[in-house]
């Protein structure tokens, strides 16, 4: 396992990492305090790259929706007012 | 950071015309009519604009009425526990606020700072802890921080981004992601911002769009991102993995068939016929036993 989706957020890379294979990187960042993990450097941050720009959007925006509880977005709907049936 | 207590009236009023949630705008035949169009939506946005202004000012004059009222109450109190209290006693300047108070409890708000644009800019917010980030994009937006129509600025796809500089990557945050979470999450000695800038795959993030794509079932239906990457595994060390989410967890692995075979195992787990098997085996272990 790589890391949980419930306290990992997805990250778009600004600077391409060193020896990066592609200039398509992502990262998932741990939202817990780093102090926690006994090997941060291992575990807190992990570095991906995709091979294409298109794989790269598809990964961000799948592992946003992986992220998102449909309770947590009800709640911020009815909150709003917006519908929630499509 | 400071704290300062106020009534949640004032802030955390429902704002539902921020205009990225609105529909895309259709290609104009002709640029005056084009023009036209673009001049009647910025009179009505004008127009909602000044309506929830005026809103807002009710709402205060009213908060300002409750107070005085508050105040009256206190110094009657005052006045009249000064002339029960034996001479000599310490006279109490502010009685408590009692159960029955007019005024409605109070909500702490964190002072927050969301940086435009650049890492130069910024505006202070109030954030409750509840405001999401949709919410400031409208305390933004009435402050006039997305310049106003006409100008470059004005546009529909601002957005806030979470910063942080030690590891340089960013996120824009969800319309309905809670903005002081967020902040919770960071360490104290360490560079990290909110900076609000364009996004131009804006609507990905309203959560109209992630109900859409995840589907009406929830995520039963959704098909989660999975397939061939390259993994830092090492600083500077990079080997291929095939990577694939799940609904609480990213997986990675040297083959994909591993992958295959628990995602299959996974789909017939949701459809219910890893149950039947069970139940189907445990039925003739029964008959066999007996």
């Amino acid at each position: 396992m790589l890391c949980l989706l419930r306290n990992f957020d997805v990250y778009a890379v600004q600077v391409p990492r060193k020896k990066a294979p592609t200039k398509f990187g992502f990262a998932l960042k741990s939202s817990d305090k780093v102090h926690l993990f006994e090997t941060p450097e291992d575990d807190y941050i992990h570095y991906v790259c995709t091979d294409s720009g298109e794989s790269l959007r598809d990964w961000l925006v799948g592992l946003r929706a992986s992220k998102v509880t449909r309770g947590g977005i009800d709640t911020f709907m009815r909150s709003h007012f917006i519908e929630t049936t499509l | 950071m400071g704290s300062t207590p106020i009534t949640p009236t004032v802030l955390l009023t429902p704002q539902p015309s921020f205009p990225t949630t609105g529909a895309p705008s259709q290609p104009g035949s002709m640029r005056g009519m084009a023009l036209n169009m673009m001049k009647e939506d910025d009179a009505k946005y004008h127009a909602h604009e000044n309506q929830q202004m005026q809103q807002q000012l009710e709402r205060q004059q009213l908060q300002q009425a409750q107070l005085q009222h508050l105040q009256q109450q206190q110094q009657k109190l005052a006045s009249v526990a000064n002339s029960m209290s034996p001479p000599g006693t310490p006279t109490r300047t502010a009685a408590p606020a009692g159960p029955l108070s007019p005024v409605a409890p109070t909500v702490r708000l964190v002072a927050a700072r969301i940086y435009i644009q650049t890492e130069i800019d910024f505006k202070s917010v109030n954030l409750a802890s509840n405001t999401t980030a949709l919410d400031v994009l409208h305390m933004l937006q009435q402050r006039g921080c997305f310049g106003e129509p006409g100008d470059g600025r004005y546009h529909d796809r601002w957005t806030i981004f979470e910063y942080s500089k030690e590891f340089m990557i960013e996120r824009p945050l969800r319309d309905f992601e809670v903005v002081l979470d967020v902040i919770k999450t960071w360490e104290a000695d360490k560079d990290n911002k909110m900076i609000c800038k364009s996004f131009p795959a804006r609507d990905e993030l309203a959560a109209k769009e992630i109900v859409r794509l995840v589907g009406p079932a929830g995520q039963a239906s959704f098909v989660r991102p999975h397939g061939w990457v390259h993994l830092e595994t090492k600083k500077s060390k990079w080997v291929k993995r095939y990577l694939h989410a799940t609904d609480t967890a990213v997986y990675h692995s040297k083959d994909s068939k591993v992958t295959r075979v628990g995602l299959s195992l996974q789909i017939w787990y949701t459809l219910g016929y890893v149950y039947t098997l069970t139940e189907f085996l445990l039925s003739i272990f029964a008959c066999i036993s007996i």
